[in-house]
């Protein structure tokens, strides 16, 4: 159906309908675990950081990309083969559709705006959405994807999605990838049905970490909501609601993504540009900072008779941005540090190794979408086994 | 210049984990110049660092050499010359930081490795008794501590003079958040320039200046730079294929398309520098990095 019908809906009547796709009967149920195969499109729950963007604005912001200097040749090759449309369909709420004329396929997208992340829920099957949402949101530069570390993803509990779910909820299944740049070996771990112990099997046999979980809510023994956080590409999907259970369905669609919404702001959200301002009269000249900010990258585990001690880790670093990656430029610092400049947004980072971590330092203005592009491609090109904080300092003002 | 910014990172903190001194509620400011109009013959401090809490100001030189000099002691007795009038008159129309201060106080940094040697050394030792008497001592370390050294005198802010004695971890490789002194070599500017270029970049395709218009745009007001080492590090560029300069003008062009050149200077200049540039002559082709590897 064509989602502009929903204009003036509530947006808790489209977040209701949009659910309702997934609500399967027993019987529908019981199919699939025999057939394993899915009976339909699952809803996926992208939570996407919006840099001061509107959906409203992604027409003009489109144009501008298309006629920039700045813009690479992909992401010009991208828009020429798409359309976009918004159209509003309440205060907070709006519908993208992206078209893809070569294929005949339109794709629509529910955008709910909650301050400065958007919230975009999706029945289009991955593939699609992959080639389309993704591939925008790869592009444009006001917008960027959620991140999860894995470390919490394997920690979500009941308590994180309601108390009154304690004990209902359990760790079903997971997906652990490895896709080092610098090793023909690449793993790919699905698991249904597995529990913690099987995951930290593989974690100590294959040095992965899941980069998605599956999280069953159960009225045991029966699986009631059963969905997948996809932590490596910022979106939550729910493949199944019971009918009868429509409202634990919502329940993890609100709280699934806010898990994403929150993590995602703990580590990457820029709080204090170490932006300098210079003051100066007769008897008086200083410079001060606004702020101070780094990411400390840390290995979970470090095996060096395997290709993965801190230096390894280092090394390999600097090698995927200055000789594999397109798009950087770099330059050695220091015995252990080096400066990396992103091509086509001049952002400027270093990179130095210190005892047990990794630490990048943003320069200047460096946007949040670099760096997280930086961090993300470390963890699933160099080694996946590393849990990002952030160091917020503020200088100014207390 | 590292040990200026391995100071920072002790302001900053190393890490998430760390003490630091804005965590203990001091707030900075640095490449500070400071005019004392109630001082002794117009008093002049340029502290590296100052820091503020409540009433109290701390006034930081750090030291990056491997001595401990007959000159620092003067630095020393200077800034503790400063009059609490001619403090709070000289920040008076600042915005961002409201003065209260009744107290302060005169700090120097060096090296650990440099007061340890220096103790050892008879004429170095009575120079660290010059600084001990008429300052705080703090000795710093690469992937060490900041710390109180044990003959120093202890600062008057109570939890400056705990967090100091328990000593702030310091990073291997700190953040270069400060990239010019006064009085910079000619490698220094030219490092300089290209990350401002870099910034410019964000703006821009081409910068075209000449060197007078260079060094006010790029270098702070408040470091000594003389414009003839602007134009060095300019020629240095032009030799090296990153810029070009006008015909019949003095200005150099320096194009966004050269960065994948300008790029490659950092560390060409940790094995060359300026003064082998510079005396080449000119010649047809012009001198390419790898030339000198």
């Amino acid at each position: 159906m064509d989602y502009n019908e929903w204009e003036g809906k509530s947006t808790e009547y489209i977040r209701d309908e949009l659910l309702n796709s997934v609500v399967k009967t027993e019987k529908e149920i019981e199919e699939e675990e025999k057939t394993q195969k899915k009976s339909r499109s699952e809803l996926k729950i992208y939570v996407l950081k919006s840099l001061d963007c509107n959906p409203l604005d992604i027409h003009d912001e489109i144009k501008k990309m298309f006629t920039s200097e700045n813009t690479g040749s992909y992401a010009k090759s991208f828009i020429d083969k798409h359309r976009f449309e918004v159209t509003e369909l309440n205060e907070n709420t709006y519908n993208l559709k992206i078209y893809t004329p070569e294929f005949k396929k339109s794709d629509q997208f529910i955008i709910f705006v909650k301050d400065s992340y958007w919230h975009v829920w999706t029945l289009v099957r991955k593939y699609w959405a992959e080639k389309t949402l993704e591939k925008f949101v790869d592009y444009f530069p006001k917008l960027e994807k959620s991140y999860i570390n894995p470390e919490k993803l394997e920690e979500i509990t009941s308590v994180d999605l309601g108390d009154e779910m304690e004990g209902k909820s359990s760790f079903s299944g997971f997906v652990a990838k490895y896709k080092p740049y610098h090793e023909e070996k690449q793993i790919s771990i699905n698991m249904y049905g597995g529990d913690q112990g099987d995951l930290d099997t593989m974690k100590e046999e294959f040095h992965v970490e899941p980069s998605q979980i599956t999280i069953s809510m159960k009225n045991s023994p029966q699986n009631c909501v059963l969905s997948h956080f996809h932590g490596d590409e910022g979106y939550i999907s729910i493949s199944t609601i019971r009918e009868d259970y429509f409202d634990w369905g919502k329940r993890m669609a609100d709280k699934g993504s806010g898990l994403f919404e929150d993590s995602d702001k703990e580590i990457f959200e820029i709080l204090n540009k170490p932006i300098g301002m210079s003051y100066e009269s007769d008897d008086l000249s200083y410079t001060e900072f606004d702020g101070f900010q780094s990411f400390i990258l840390r290995p979970t585990f470090m095996d060096g008779n395997n290709g993965f001690s801190l230096n390894d880790i280092y090394d390999k670093t600097i090698e995927w941005f200055l000789k594999n990656k397109r798009g950087f430029y770099g330059y050695k610092w220091d015995d252990d540090s080096y400066h990396i400049i992103k091509k086509d947004t001049m952002d400027m980072i270093q990179i130095s190794k210190e005892d047990d971590y990794l630490t990048v330092y943003p320069f200047d203005d460096c946007s949040e979408k670099t760096i997280k592009l930086i961090c993300r491609d470390i963890i699933e090109k160099v080694a996946g086994n590393i849990t990002i904080n952030k160091h917020s300092c503020p200088l100014i003002g207390g | 210049m590292k040990s200026i910014n391995l100071f920072y990172a002790s302001i900053v903190g190393k890490d998430e984990e760390s003490s630091s001194l804005s965590k203990a509620g001091f707030k900075p400011i640095s490449q500070v110049k400071i005019v004392d109009p109630y001082g002794d013959e117009k008093t002049e401090a340029k502290p590296d660092f100052c820091l503020f809490k409540d009433d109290y100001m701390a006034m930081i030189e750090i030291k990056s050499g491997t001595n401990v000099n007959e000159g620092d002691i003067q630095q020393l007795i200077r800034n503790g010359e400063f009059t609490i009038e001619g403090v709070r008159r000289s920040f008076r129309r600042t915005e961002n930081i409201s003065l209260e201060v009744s107290e302060i106080e005169s700090f120097i940094v060096y090296y650990k490795s440099t007061i340890d040697d220096c103790i050892e050394i008879p004429n170095c030792k009575e120079s660290f008794d010059g600084i001990i008497e008429n300052g705080i001592l703090l000795t710093q370390e690469e992937n060490g501590l900041l710390k109180l050294h044990e003959d120093s005198n202890e600062p008057k802010d109570e939890t400056l003079k705990t967090i100091l004695s328990t000593g702030i971890d310091l990073p291997k490789e700190p953040k270069t958040e400060f990239e010019i002194l006064d009085n910079p070599f000619c490698e220094n500017v030219m490092v300089f320039l290209i990350r401002k270029f870099i910034n410019e970049f964000k703006t821009t395709n081409e910068i075209l200046m000449d060197q007078f218009d260079m060094r006010k745009k790029f270098i702070p007001p408040g470091i000594a730079c003389q414009v003839y080492k602007v134009k060095n590090a300019l020629e240095c560029f032009r030799k090296l294929d990153c810029a070009t300069k006008e015909r019949g003008g003095d200005r150099y062009r320096i194009k966004k398309d050269d960065l994948g050149k300008l790029v490659k200077v950092p560390e060409f200049l940790l094995n060359n520098n300026c003064e082998d540039v510079l005396d080449e002559k000119d010649r047809e082709e012009k001198i390419s990095l790898e030339d000198f590897q």
